[in-house]
C-alpha cells in the first residue's frame, strides 16, 4: 500500500520535520521484530499532526526515532534538512505515563526547571519562564507541590508545562491524555489546543483514539500494524478554534470518523488474523 | 480498615508482665535464674547500674557506627559502579553471592585470630556483615532506574554525567537507604554476637558476663538496654530518611 | 534472562572466583601472604578432607543441621499461624502489637542467655535459640504479607459469597505468598547463623564448635574449612529453597537482593 498523496491545501510551507523511509528492526534472540516497516511523513511548521494507529504497533518506537532517542535501522529523520542522530535541541517529548517521567524527588517547579538545563538563560529568567509555563496549564499555585500530591491530569499538565518551559519548536506527544479520565481528557485537549495556537508550536501527537485525532489535528497519518507503514494521510478540514460541543457535532467530523474507523477496524481485524496465524 | 486499639496491646503487655511477676513470686520461676520484672525495672533506678549500662551501650554503639560507616563508605560507591555496568555485575555476581552466603557471625573466630579480641576485630566483622545488604540493594536500585526518567533527561539534552548526578543518584537513594536499614539491624546483631564471643566490653559482653557470674538482673537490664538501643537507632534512621528523601512513598503525609 | 551473553558472563564470574583462589594459593605458598593467616587453598581442602574422613565433620554437620531444622520448624509452626492471624485480624494485631514492638528490636542473639537460664545447656538451648531467632523474620513478613493483601481482592471474593476460610485459602494466602516465602528464606538464613552462633557461645558439638576448636588449636586451614562448610550449607539452603519454591509456586516471581 503506497502512501496517499497529501493534499497540500494547507500552509504550503516547507517541512520542518521529515521522515524518509524510516525502518526500525529489533534483534530479539534468534529472530527479529520489524517494528517499523517503511514510514515516510512530513510535518510543516506550526502544524498539528496526529499519528493514529492501533495500540501496540510501533507508534512509540516511531516517536522515539523522531526524538533522536533511537537510531533507525534504515531511512532517516531530519529536522530542517539536518539528520537527527541524537536528541535535537528543538524537540521535546511528552510521555504518556507521567508517573514515570515526572521526577518524584523534585517539586512541580523543580520538574519544570529540570527541562531548561540546556537553555542558557540566567536563573531568574528560568524561574520566570517556569512560572509562565505553569500558568499556561493553570497550575501556578502548585509550584511547591510534589507530583504525588497531584491528580493524574494535573501531573500530565506539569509534564506539558515542562515541555513548554523548554520552549521547543517541535513537541512530540505519546498518547499524553490516554491515562486520564474522559472529562479530564477533554479539558486537557482544549487547554493544549489553546496553548498550541497561542504559542505557535509544531506538534506531532500519537494516539489510538480516532475522535481525539480528528478533534485536535490539522492532518492525520494513519499507521498500520507491525511492520508499520503509513496507510493514509488525511487532511482535517474542520474549522478552528475547535470546541468539544460544537466541532464534534459537525457532520464532517462524523464523516472523518466513519472513514477512519473503517480503516482502523480493518487493521485490527488483520492484526488479529496475523496473531492467530503466527 | 478497622481502627487500631493500642490500649489492647498495652493491656496484654501488662498482663504478660503480671503473669511473669506472679510466676516468680510463687516460685514457679526461680528468682535466681529469672528475676521478676519489678527487680529489672528497679535496677534501672540504680544510678550506678545505669552508668555501667550507659558506658557499655556507648561502647557497642561506637563499634556499630564504625563498622556500619566503613561498610557504607565502601558499599555505596561500589554498588553504584557495579550497578551501572551490566557485564561487570554479571561477572561479579557469583563471587558476591558466595561471599554473601557467609554469615558474618561465623567469621568472628577468624577475625579474632587476625585482629585479637578488641574493637578492630568487631568493627571488621560488623563491616563485613553490613556491606552486603547495602551493596546489593544499591546495585538493584541503580539497575532499576526508571527508563523513562533517563529518556526524559536525554530529550532535554542531559549528558551521561548529568544523568548520573540528577537522575540516577536521586532515584537510587531510597534503595540505598533500604539496604542501610537492613545493614543496621544486621550490624547490631553482629555487634552483640561479637561481644559475646570475643569478650571485652559492650552490651553483649555485659549480658554474657551477667550470665556467667549469675547476676541475672544484669542479663535482663542489658537486654532491655539493647532493645532500647535498637529501637532508637531505628527511629533515628527513619528520621534521617524522612529528611533526606521526603518524597518517598513511605513518608508521604497525604495519600493519593 | 538466560541469554547466551548472560550465561557467558556468569561463567566468567565463576572463573574469576577460581582465579582468585589460584592467586591466593600461589601467594600463600610463595610466602607473600603469611600462611598462618592465609593458608593455601589446597591446605584448606586437605584439612576438609581429613575432617571428612575422620568422621567428626559428619557428626558435627549432622548435629548442626538437625538443630537448625528443628528450630526452624518450631519457628514456622509458631509464626505462620500467628502471623496469618495477626495479619488478618486487627484484634490480634492490636493485642500482640505492643509486645511484638518491644521484643522486635532486641537482637535474637541477646536472648541466648535468657534461654540458657530457662533451659540450661544442651540441645534444647540451641534449638530454642534458633527457633526464637527464626520466628521474627517469618512472623513480621507474614503479618505484613497478609495485612497488605489488596482489599479489592478480598471484596471481590466476598461478592462471590465465599466464606472467610475460603477467602483466606484462595485469596489471601496466595496473595501474601511471595512475602511469606521471602520471610521464610530470611528465617532460614537466620537459623543457620544462630545455629553456628549458639554452638560457639556455648560449646556444643556442631559446626560452630568445629570452628572454635580450630581457633583454639590455631589451626587456620581447619577454621577456613569449617567456614567453607557453613557457607556451602547456606548457599545450598538458599538454592534449594528457591528451587522448591519455584516448583511448588511457579507463578511467583522472585526479586533478588532486596531483603537481608
Amino acid at each position: 500500500m503506497s502512501q496517499v498523496a497529501i493534499d497540500s491545501g494547507s500552509r504550503g510551507e516547507a517541512a520542518v520535520l521529515e521522515v524518509e523511509h524510516l525502518r526500525k528492526v529489533y534483534q530479539q534472540g534468534k529472530g527479529e521484530t520489524v517494528a517499523i516497516g517503511d514510514i515516510s511523513l512530513d510535518v510543516r511548521k506550526d502544524e498539528f499532526v496526529s499519528i493514529l494507529g492501533p495500540s501496540g504497533c510501533g507508534k512509540t518506537t516511531l516517536l522515539m526515532c523522531l526524538a533522536g532517542l533511537l537510531d533507525p535501522s534504515a531511512g532517516r529523520v531530519s529536522i530542517r534538512g539536518k539528520t537527527v542522530t541524537s536528541p535535537h535541541p528543538d524537540v521535546t517529548l511528552v510521555f504518556q505515563d507521567y508517573s514515570r517521567s515526572l521526577y518524584p524527588w523534585l517539586s512541580v517547579s523543580g520538574n519544570v526547571l529540570f527541562g531548561m538545563r540546556r537553555r542558557k538563560h540566567p536563573k531568574s529568567e528560568k524561574l520566570a519562564r517556569a512560572r509562565q509555563a505553569l500558568a499556561m496549564v493553570n497550575l501556578q499555585s502548585f509550584e511547591s507541590h510534589y507530583p504525588w500530591q497531584l491528580s493524574g491530569g494535573m501531573q500530565q499538565r506539569v509534564a506539558i508545562a515542562r515541555a513548554l518551559a523548554y520552549d521547543p519548536e517541535i513537541i512530540l506527544m505519546d498518547e499524553p491524555f490516554a491515562s486520564v479520565d474522559a472529562q479530564t481528557r477533554a479539558d486537557l485537549q482544549d487547554s493544549f489546543l489553546e496553548i498550541w495556537s497561542r504559542q505557535k508550536k509544531t506538534v506531532v501527537f500519537i494516539t489510538h483514539d480516532i475522535e481525539e485525532a480528528i478533534y485536535l489535528s490539522d492532518r492525520i497519518y494513519v499507521i498500520s500494524n507491525r511492520p508499520c507503514r503509513v496507510i493514509e494521510c488525511l487532511d482535517v478540514g474542520l474549522e478552528r478554534p475547535r470546541r468539544q460541543s460544537v466541532t464534534r457535532q459537525d457532520p464532517l467530523f462524523t464523516d472523518y470518523w466513519r472513514h477512519l474507523f473503517s480503516i482502523m477496524q480493518a487493521e485490527q481485524a488483520q492484526g488479529r488474523r496475523l496473531e492467530q496465524a503466527g | 480498615m478497622k481502627r487500631s486499639r493500642p490500649w489492647l496491646g498495652f493491656a496484654f503487655l501488662l498482663a504478660c508482665l503480671l503473669a511473669w511477676q506472679t510466676l516468680v513470686t510463687v516460685q514457679v520461676l526461680d528468682a535466681r535464674t529469672i528475676p521478676s520484672p519489678w527487680t529489672v525495672i528497679a535496677a534501672f533506678a540504680d544510678t550506678q547500674q545505669l552508668a555501667v549500662l550507659g558506658r557499655q551501650a556507648v561502647a557497642s554503639l561506637q563499634r556499630l557506627a564504625l563498622g556500619f560507616g566503613l561498610a557504607a563508605i565502601l558499599a555505596i560507591p561500589l554498588g553504584i559502579l557495579i550497578g551501572q555496568h551490566k557485564r561487570l555485575f554479571r561477572v561479579l555476581q557469583p563471587g558476591l553471592e558466595m561471599l554473601r552466603a557467609i554469615p558474618a557471625v561465623i567469621l568472628i573466630p577468624l577475625a579474632m585470630l587476625y585482629l585479637g579480641m578488641g574493637t578492630p576485630m568487631k568493627v571488621a566483622v560488623i563491616a563485613y556483615g553490613a556491606f552486603f545488604p547495602i551493596v546489593i540493594n544499591t546495585i538493584y536500585g541503580v539497575r532499576n532506574v526508571e527508563t523513562k526518567f533517563v529518556l526524559t533527561a536525554r530529550t532535554f539534552g542531559y549528558d551521561r554525567g548529568e544523568i548520573f548526578r540528577f537522575v540516577l543518584l536521586p532515584s537510587t537513594l531510597p534503595w540505598i537507604f533500604s539496604g542501610m536499614r537492613i545493614a543496621l539491624s544486621l550490624g547490631l546483631v553482629v555487634t552483640v554476637a561479637a561481644e559475646m564471643v570475643g569478650t571485652i566490653d559492650g552490651l553483649g559482653y555485659l549480658i554474657l558476663y551477667g550470665l556467667r557470674t549469675f547476676k541475672v538482673t544484669q542479663v535482663f537490664t542489658g537486654i532491655v538496654a539493647l532493645g532500647f538501643l535498637g529501637w532508637s537507632l531505628n527511629k533515628l534512621f527513619l528520621f534521617v530518611q524522612s529528611r533526606l528523601i521526603p518524597w518517598h512513598p513511605d513518608f508521604r503525609k497525604e495519600g493519593r | 534472562m538466560n541469554r547466551p551473553a548472560d550465561l557467558g558472563d556468569f561463567a566468567g564470574g565463576v572463573l574469576l572466583v577460581i582465579l582468585c583462589g589460584l592467586l591466593w594459593e600461589v601467594l600463600a605458598r610463595a610466602g607473600a601472604l603469611d600462611p598462618q593467616y592465609f593458608p593455601p587453598v589446597t591446605s584448606i581442602f586437605s584439612s576438609l578432607w581429613d575432617m571428612a574422613l575422620q568422621g567428626d565433620l559428619w557428626t558435627s554437620l549432622r548435629a548442626s543441621v538437625y538443630r537448625m531444622f528443628c528450630g526452624f520448624l518450631i519457628a514456622v509452626c509458631i509464626s505462620l499461624p500467628l502471623g496469618i492471624f495477626m495479619g488478618a485480624v486487627q484484634f490480634f494485631r492490636d493485642l500482640f502489637g505492643m509486645v511484638v514492638e518491644f521484643l522486635r528490636p532486641i537482637p535474637s542473639v541477646a536472648i541466648i542467655p535468657i534461654i540458657i537460664l530457662l533451659v540450661g545447656l544442651g540441645d534444647s538451648m540451641n534449638i530454642a535459640s534458633i527457633a526464637y531467632a527464626s520466628t521474627w523474620p517469618l512472623l513480621i513478613n507474614c503479618i505484613e504479607g497478609i495485612a497488605s493483601v489488596e482489599v479489592l481482592h478480598v471484596r471481590s471474593a466476598q461478592s462471590f459469597q465465599l466464606g472467610p476460610a475460603r477467602i483466606m485459602l484462595t485469596v489471601m494466602l496466595p496473595s501474601a505468598l511471595p512475602q511469606i516465602l521471602s520471610g521464610m528464606r530470611i528465617s532460614l538464613t537466620m537459623a543457620l547463623a544462630l545455629t553456628v552462633l549458639s554452638e560457639m557461645v556455648v560449646s556444643t558439638q556442631g559446626l560452630g564448635q568445629v570452628i572454635l576448636d580450630a581457633q583454639n588449636r590455631l589451626d587456620t586451614p581447619a577454621m577456613y574449612a569449617g567456614i567453607l562448610v557453613v557457607s556451602v550449607l547456606g548457599l545450598l539452603i538458599n538454592i534449594g529453597f528457591n528451587w522448591v519454591a519455584d516448583r511448588v509456586f511457579p507463578w511467583i516471581e522472585r526479586y533478588r537482593g532486596v531483603e537481608a
